[in-house]
Order: C-alpha cells, then structure tokens, then sequence
C-alpha cells in the first residue's frame, strides 16, 4: 500500500467572526488510506473537509496536493484537481427539482466523459451495490432520510474518485444498513485504491475500516494515529470521547446491580 | 467661553459628517455592488457559449419564462389595450380626433408599454421564481454540490436563464402588442364605434419600423437585466446580512422583484431618450 501524504494541511487556521475553528492545524492524509476524523459536534469537523474540496478558503497556512500547495495553483489545474475529488454533504445536497436517477447519473453526465448507455448501466448497478432498484423514478422528498444518505453515497461514488470526502455518511442509518455502508466505503477502497476522509461519530464501527484517526477537539488536532492505538492515548479528551458509550454502558450496569 | 464654541461647533459638524459618511458609504456600497453583478453577468453570459451548448436546460428554461407566461402576458394585455382604447377615445373626442385611436394605442403598446409591463409581468411569474429556486439551492448546499462535481454553477443554472429570458421576453413582447391592439379595437371599434378602417389605417400610418425595433431593443435589455438580478439575487442568498435560511430566500426573492422592477423602468427612460 503507498502511503506517501497526498493531503496535508500546515499551520492552517480558520475562525468566524469570533469563534476560532481551526488553529494552526497540522495533519496529513495519506494515499491510498482510509483516515477518519472525529471529534465533537460542531467543533469543526466538516469545516476542515470543506478545506480540502476547496469549499473554504483558510484565513492562514497552506494546504498541500502531493506535495504542492493548491492555493498557488492555477485556474485549470485547481478544475484538473477538483475532477479528483468527490464529495458526500453531511445533510446530502440532493437537487430536490431531480429524481434519484437524475441525481446519481448528474456528475457523468455533465462531465461527459460517457455515452448516454453506459451511464445509464453505471448508475443502476451503484443503485443496486446501494439498494436502491425501484426507486430511481422518485424525487428525493419521496424517499426516507436513510435512502437519500444512500443516494448522496451512490452518487459521491459513481465517478470513481481519486479522493473521497464522506461527512458522516451513516448517520439516520439502521446498525444494518451503516455496516453494510462502511463495508461498501472499505471494499470499494480495496478494489480502487480511492483514498477516503471520513467525518464520523459511529465509534467504534468506524475504526474497523479506518486506517488513521484524526481527532479534532478545540481548533487542534489533539490526536492522529492509527485506530489501534488511539485507546492506548493517555490524553483524557481522546479517552472520554471515544468511551463515552462504554461509560454510559458501566453507568447502566452499576444502575441495575444497585437495584 | 472657547470651549463652549468648540463644543457648539462639533455638535453642529458632527451629524453633518455622520450624514456624508453614510451618503459615501452607500455610495461605495452601490458601486462595489453594480461591480460584482456586472462581473456576475459577463462570466455567466461568456458561458453561454462554452461547448457543448445546453439546449436542453435552455429549452426547458423557454418553455417556463416564456410559454408559462403567454397566459398572464395575453391577459395583461387585453385589458391595457382595452383602458388604452376607452381613455384614448374619450380624451380625442374632445378635439374631434378620434380617428387617430389606432394611432395612440398602437405607439403607446409598441414604443413603450409593450416591453415594460411584459417585462414586469415576467418578473412577478418566474424572475421571482429564479431568485427563489437558486436560492434555495444555495442555502441547502445544491450549489456546492455543483462545484465539488467539478460542473460550473454559473453555467449550469445562470446561463441558460439568460438564453432564455432573451429569446421569451421579445416574443412575448410581440405578443402583448397584438393582444393590446386587439384590445384597443375592441373597445374603440366594436364598443365605442369608431370606423375599422380609420382605426387600422392611422396605425399603420403612424406606427414605422423604428418603433417596433426600438420596443424589441427595450425588450432585450430588459430581459439581461431581469434575468441577471433576479438569478443574482439567489445565488448569493447565503451572504445576506439581513436574513438566513428561509428568511433569506424570501428576502431575496423580494429584493429581485423590487430591484427588477425599478431597474426596468430607469433602463426604459434611459432607452428611451436615446430613442427618440
């Protein structure tokens, strides 16, 4: 596997107003990895992804594309590298005036580097990958949050990227439904060596397909590593996050003995 | 004693100051605005001709700025021509002049109240329309999701509005001049009794090929202007400071009919002059 950094970010930060979201990050994502970052809610999670695709601009430091940094690209090579990217929106971004079909298929067609047949063909074997069969004719309003995360999923997929961006891609999901999601992200990974960033909270399911944790908690990274170790970190940030649904659990089992 | 002078003075200066700052200020605010929507239509406009040609989204675009408005476009006009024959029969008669009605009615549709109530008719119909769509594509991250697809979001939802708004907003022009005229016989003709043929004739002896070219001109330029504010408007919901989510859409949506509107009528008076 390479594992040579094709994202990185250097000293990058980024505030609203007052509220300082990212400080002076650094962090590295490696080809050809699946790396998730995790982190409370609303700490700035999607804002760092928002970064890499170019959705945000950082108000300083660099963020680098297999060594250069992308701010100084020019116009056609910052449209040659987005041609790489794929991205999942944390609430879908579904274009809800299109039906599902429409939707999934909207990237190949309008980036036209397929006939109409193949396609046609590529969009409905994603959908079946996806169990969506029958319900290509919908529009989006028509069918239930989970099956428009499938939908986002189907279509952040169907150009087979280089780089994918997923922002919680399981959440709404059933336990069946998000394994049988992140079996697909870490299958698809094996088959075509696309490098993922995942935003998750679905811990610990995420670290059986992740490769590299990213932690972000105050505007910092306050961990990176791999996921076998990160319960082995000794800062208590990492340790009452990650076993915030242990603690719950003791907490219930101390309960019920007490009665 | 100076002191008292010193605070006198300030107290007089001060919100003179204040009130040039303010006229500056929005000054600078206008000229920073019409920058960025001119900028706005030259990238959108350029875009149009950048291959291949988006003749479905243009054509699907005709059939809602320009075939949903024929309706609304026909009624409008009827009832103008008709005001227009019953007002301008009543005022020539005074001066023994109503044979000219023809006349009157036919330059009043075609030289200026053809183009500018089309215009404001298609604003109400689908310029809000425009604003509202696009807006709210911008505040649930459609518009983003265009971009991280690598397809130009100017071009896939700006341009072929303007395509269409130029080829809908002269036809319908068109069509509100033969439904006012139509409407001015009606009611000069039919109801009030004057001649047909004086009717017809002092038309087509007044009305010249200048006239009709100069409505269509206006027709134009009002379509550039209606379609690139109103999609402006929505795609840049987002940067509202004056609302968010849904409150900023209806905003938008407010402003691109108000600032349509008026923009039509100062670009009519302005065409206008220069016509004449």
């Amino acid at each position: 596997m390479m594992t040579s950094p094709l994202i990185e970010f250097k000293y990058v930060s980024k505030r609203f107003s007052s509220m300082v979201v990212l400080d002076n990050i650094n962090v590295t994502f490696k080809r050809g990895t699946i790396t998730t970052v995790i982190g409370k809610s609303g700490v700035g999670k999607s804002v760092l992804l928002k970064h890499i695709i170019g959705l945000i601009e950082p108000d300083s430091g660099d963020i680098l594309y297999s060594g250069r940094t992308i701010a100084s690209m020019t116009e056609l090579e910052k449209i040659t590298l987005s041609s790489k990217f794929s991205y999942m929106f944390q609430h879908m971004a579904l274009f809800d005036s299109m039906t599902i079909f429409e939707n999934i298929a909207l990237p190949l067609q309008e980036n036209k580097k397929f006939p109409n047949s193949d396609i046609e063909m590529r969009v409905m074997e994603k959908m079946h990958q996806l169990e969506l069969n029958d319900i290509g004719y919908k529009y989006p309003s028509q069918i239930s949050g989970g099956m428009q995360k499938r939908v986002a999923l189907a279509r952040a997929l169907i150009t087979d990227p280089e780089i994918i961006l997923f922002d919680e891609p399981t959440t709404g999901l059933d336990p069946i439904r998000k394994n049988a999601v992140f079996n697909l992200i870490a299958d698809n990974q094996k088959q075509f060596g696309y490098t993922a960033i995942i935003v998750s909270h679905a811990i610990p399911d995420i670290f059986y397909i992740s490769d590299q944790i990213a932690m972000l908690d105050n505007a910092r990274i306050l961990y990176h590593g791999s996921p076998e170790i990160i319960y082995q970190c000794q800062k208590q940030e990492v340790q009452e996050f990650i076993r915030g649904t242990e603690a719950l659990k003791n907490k219930r089992h101390a309960m019920a003995v007490g009665m | 004693m100076e002191n008292h002078h010193h605070l006198t003075d300030n107290s007089f200066f001060q919100p003179l100051s204040q009130f040039f700052q303010w006229l500056g200020r929005g000054f600078i605010q206008l000229i920073l605005s019409m920058g960025h929507i001119s900028i706005f239509f030259g990238k959108s406009f350029c875009l149009i001709f950048s291959l291949p040609i988006q003749w479905s989204k243009i054509m699907y675009q005709i059939y809602f700025i320009g075939f949903k408005s024929i309706v609304v476009v026909c009624l409008t006009a009827a009832f103008t021509g008709m005001v227009l024959g019953l007002q301008g029969y009543y005022t020539l008669v005074k001066f023994g002049s109503e044979g000219l009605l023809g006349s009157a009615v036919a330059l009043s549709l075609i030289r200026e109240l053809g183009p500018v109530l089309t215009a404001i008719m298609i604003i109400g119909r689908a310029g809000s329309s425009m604003a509202a769509e696009i807006g709210i594509m911008r505040i649930s991250d459609q518009i983003d999701a265009l971009k991280t697809m690598n397809i130009n979001a100017k071009r896939f939802l700006v341009s072929p509005r303007i395509v269409a708004s130029i080829a809908s907003f002269p036809l319908l022009t068109a069509i509100f001049d033969v439904i006012g005229i139509a409407g001015g016989y009606l009611t000069g003709v039919i109801l009030l009794g004057i001649n047909p043929a004086i009717y017809i004739n002092s038309m087509e002896h007044s009305v010249i090929m200048d006239d009709i070219t100069g409505g269509f001109l206006k027709s134009f330029v009002f379509s550039l202007v209606v379609s690139t504010i109103c999609c402006y408007q929505g795609y840049y919901t987002h940067l509202r400071s004056d609302g968010f989510g849904a409150k900023g859409v209806s905003i938008s949506t407010t402003t691109a009919v108000v600032k349509s509107c008026i923009l039509v009528l100062i670009a009519d008076y302005i065409l206008t002059s220069f016509l004449l």
